[in-house]
């Protein structure tokens, strides 16, 4: 049934033996399995039972779709050329195998190539083999195809393929072909050449021999006196056939033997070769290691550099590490750093670190010999270490090869140095000039760091002020600098850690002042001219800071102190000497004032004393009484002046008043003598402050005005309440203040009067006193015109 | 009959020098400022003029220059409550016969006034 339905006209032609597709058949079994092959097979709308039936029959181009199907089913190209392999196999020839391998001892590649050309005509109907020449070893075959077919490529890969396999059978290599020309590539035919290796001699020799052996026997046989054929004689014979064969097999052992000699040979060798490139790789590797190794190493020595540069502080002891480093992990005999100053000289000890020890003698360097100096000053920027090869009789003691590395610190060529194998006498390694151009400059910021700080040090230490940094809540000392030491007599250990009041031994009613101060600081970020009294009765003038934000230290509070009890003891000195000053004029002023109305009681007593009416002698006699009354008037105002000098009590104080009793004692002043007061006063409040201060600064400001006018002009007072000031104004009609001048004229000794008329201490009392009590003071003046002075002072 | 100008400011002491040349040959005319005695040169020609140094409205020093000036003959004696050198010396120095310090007594002002004029003036 099913056999009807594959009887198809276009596949079963007569045209190729179903013979031709056996080792294909053979091949997909192998490879994949029965049950596969019966469904590829089907597949093709063929029956496999069919195929395997050596008479039937197919057509071609059945033939070529089944080549085509194999391959797209395997993936394989070459599919149809692999199958070749079991044309000469025992599946291919089931029990006639056998007969083959009888066959093959009297065969050759040779013949069966021959045989199989012309069986060739047998199976197909397409087209012919015509053996074109025959050698010993290579046979050339034309496949000329029939009119009307053509060869395709698959067909000829599985010609090729089944006929390159042949010599196989022969325990021989794969016959070799040479395709000269290609039917399936436009040619009128296939042309190909097999070639294979001769047979081996002895095997050939041995057929030959058993060969005659047989024919021998069998003429024995025949000729022999008995025509019996006994059992001895088949026996023998038969044995001679069995060690004919099994003669044959040793020999074939031997052969595969040698033949795996041979292999083992090659393997070898492959082995051998395998081994070298492995070696070469592993060379490769190896210096790979060495130079991540090498690498690793330099990162390390740049990482102890960079640990021993955020520890150092000086730079002696990080040339030192840095030289134990280099020589620890280096391999240099000797390193050696030579400290130069901008003149090139040698200013320090040379350090010299030795494989075991620092020297610091180190070899004698004449810095003064020419070409010393013009050899360092020969180094130039970049500051690139280089290897030094000539002989420098001035770095050393006998000729050596060195590393010179030089170290630029803010652009001055502080340092060399030198590493060298004195000893060893080891060539030096020009990859290291880079590594040690990374560690230069690395070393060169690090000792700039270093003189930067230490210059910031160094003057912090040595400013001529006394600079403690303390905790603003704890109050206690973080830093002081020597010049407070110094200053202060004060032992560096009772310090730090101590309440700056305990170490300043300020006087106790002062803390909380100063606690406010603290206060204060933190808001404005600095508060000057403090001044604050110690135990034993000193004077120290400071000025508190808020550390910058940017330091990092906000909590801290820097303060700035001078012992200033000398300095004050003298401006008290100075400030008596212009109140003596002050009261020399009002002495003669007062004098001048008295002597009026004395000279009106002399008179008048003289009159008495010629007068005999008693009416004029009382008349007289109230006259002395209006005289003295006057001068007793002036004797108050001064004692009210002396007595303000020496009080000590702040008390709530009217600045009018003050400015009245002012301006009457300043009116005694012999230069009082054409000036008009013009007073515009308005009601302000009291504040509390001591009398004879207020009423100093009025009377230096008076005095001043009326010397500025020369005795005549207009004096205008001004006073009133300005929100939360109390503002009053002296104003004159005098010279006024040049503009050169008008900024030192608070200064103290600044003085515009005649030597003996002043001390230059006026204005810079008044300015005092007005910043004591927290007060301002402003000037306006136009030369020539006048000068007005502004004071306000807050409402306590 | 010698005539003399008083120059003061305070009537007290222009009212004690009038008293204490009283029972002398001497006129007193007295001007309490500079105006005052400007007023009285343009009438009546002087003698001799005595002149306070501080005054509430008229400054001695120039009043001494102008005398000075005008009258470089007449001797001018000045008079004043400073006791300071420097305002003796500055009188001095512009012509002042001489510069007396106040209180003066009568016998010492009469003295100083024949001295200036040459001549007794009882």
């Amino acid at each position: 049934m099913q056999r009807n339905k594959f009887l198809e006209m276009d596949k079963i032609k007569f045209e190729l033996s179903t013979r031709v597709l056996k080792p294909i058949l053979i091949y997909f079994e192998k490879k994949y399995n029965r049950q596969e092959l019966m469904d590829f097979v089907r597949s093709t709308s063929m029956n496999l039972s069919y195929l395997e039936d050596e008479k039937n029959w197919i057509a071609y181009d059945y033939y070529n779709l089944f080549l085509e199907e194999l391959v797209e089913y395997t993936g394989n190209p070459n599919a149809t050329y692999e199958a070749g392999a079991y044309a000469l196999s025992k599946e291919a020839y089931g029990y006639l195998y056998s007969l083959l391998i009888i066959l093959k001892f009297f065969g050759s590649p040779g013949l069966t190539y021959k045989r199989i050309f012309e069986l060739g005509s047998s199976f197909s109907n397409v087209g012919r083999f015509n053996v074109i020449s025959m050698k010993k070893n290579k046979i050339i075959v034309e496949l000329k195809f029939f009119p009307g077919y053509s060869q395709t490529k698959l067909n000829c890969l599985a010609v090729k393929g089944q006929l390159a396999n042949v010599p196989v059978f022969w325990n021989l290599p794969r016959a070799k072909i040479k395709e000269t020309q290609c039917a399936a590539h436009g040619a009128e035919s296939c042309i190909y050449e097999f070639s294979w290796m001769p047979r081996p001699f002895k095997n050939v020799l041995f057929a030959i021999f058993s060969t005659c052996f047989m024919i021998f026997e069998v003429i024995f046989y025949f000729f022999q006196p008995s025509p019996v054929l006994d059992l001895k004689t088949i026996i023998i014979s038969g044995l001679s056939i069995a060690v004919v064969y099994f003669l044959n097999r040793v020999y074939q052992s031997r052969k595969i033997l040698k033949e795996n000699e041979k292999l083992h040979t090659e393997r070898s060798l492959e082995l051998e070769m395998a081994l070298t490139t492995f070696k070469k790789e592993y060379e490769k590797l190896h210096e790979a290691n060495q130079q991540i190794t090498d690498k690793a190493n330099k990162l390390s020595i740049i990482n102890m550099i960079a640990v021993e540069i955020t520890k150092a502080t000086e730079e002696d002891i990080l040339l030192q590490k840095f030289l134990d480093i280099i020589m620890g992990s280096m391999d240099f005999d000797r390193g050696i750093v030579l400290f130069l100053n901008s003149e090139y000289r040698i200013y320090k000890p040379t350090l010299v670190k030795l494989k075991s020890s620092f020297d610091l003698s180190g070899p004698v360097i004449v810095d003064d010999l020419p070409e010393c100096r013009s050899f360092f000053s020969g180094i130039l920027e970049p500051d690139h270490p280089f290897l030094l090869t000539h002989h420098m009789y001035i770095l050393g003691d006998k000729p050596v090869e060195r590393i010179i590395i030089p170290i630029r610190v803010q652009g001055i060529l502080n340092y060399l140095v030198s590493f060298d194998n004195h000893i060893t006498a080891k060539p030096l390694k020009e990859a290291n000039i880079d590594f040690f151009h990374t560690v230069s400059r690395q070393m060169a910021i690090a000792l700039d760091n270093i003189f930067t700080s230490q210059a910031a040090h160094t003057i912090l230490a040595n400013i001529p002020s006394s600079i403690v940094i303390f905790d603003r809540k704890s109050l206690k000392i973080s830093f002081v600098n020597k010049s407070y030491i110094k200053s202060f007599y004060i032992n560096p250990e009772d310090v730090l850690g101590n309440n700056i009041l305990d170490v300043i031994m300020a006087k106790e009613h002062y803390r909380d002042k100063f606690a406010n101060q603290i206060n204060e600081v933190m808001v404005t970020n600095f508060l000057d001219n403090q001044e604050l009294q110690t135990s034993d009765n000193r004077t120290v003038g400071y000025t508190l800071f808020k550390m910058p934000k940017e330091f990092g230290r906000e909590e801290d509070i820097g303060i700035v102190m001078k012992d200033i009890t000398e300095q004050k003891e003298m401006q008290d000195q100075l400030v008596r000497a212009e109140k003596m000053a002050a009261l020399g004029t009002l002495v003669s002023g007062i004098a001048h004032e008295v002597n009026n109305p004395l000279y009106g009681v002399l008179g008048t007593a003289e009159i008495i004393h010629d007068e005999a009416k008693e009416e004029e002698i009382r008349n007289f006699a109230s006259d002395i009484i209006d005289f003295t009354t006057q001068a007793a008037d002036i004797v108050k105002d001064l004692s009210s002046y002396a007595r303000s000098m020496k009080e000590e009590k702040e008390t709530e104080i009217d600045i009018n008043e003050a400015i009245e009793a002012a301006l009457r004692i300043v009116s005694y002043s012999p230069k009082f003598i054409d000036i008009k007061i013009k007073k515009d006063m308005g009601p302000i409040p009291k504040i509390v402050a001591l009398g004879g201060e207020i009423r100093q600064i009025y009377m230096n400001l008076v005095n001043n005005a009326v010397h500025a006018m020369g005795g005549r002009g207009a004096l205008t007072i001004r006073s009133r309440k300005n929100e939360n000031f109390i503002e009053t104004e002296v104003e004159d009609t005098g010279s006024g203040i040049s503009e050169e001048i008008i900024s030192k004229i608070f200064d103290p000794f600044f003085t515009t009067k005649t030597t003996g008329e002043g001390t230059g201490l006026g204005l810079n009392i008044v300015y005092r006193l007005v910043t004591k009590y927290s007060g301002l003071i402003s000037v306006e003046s136009q030369e020539g015109r006048g000068t007005r002075f502004i004071i306000k002072f807050p409402v306590s | 009959m010698i005539k003399l100008l008083i120059i003061d400011d305070d009537i007290h002491i222009r009212k004690i020098v009038r008293i204490q040349l009283g029972k002398t040959s001497i006129e007193v005319t007295a001007a309490s400022g500079r105006i005052e005695a400007e007023a009285h040169l343009k009438k009546t020609s002087f003698d001799i003029f005595i002149c306070d140094i501080k005054m509430k409205d008229s400054n001695g020093m120039e009043i001494l220059k102008n005398l000075k000036t005008d009258y470089p003959d007449t001797p001018v004696i000045m008079l004043t409550g400073f006791i300071d050198k420097k305002y003796y010396d500055a009188v001095m120095e512009l012509g002042a016969y001489d510069c007396l310090t106040k209180p003066v007594k009568k016998e010492r002002l009469i003295k100083i006034i024949e001295e200036a004029l040459g001549k007794k003036v009882t």
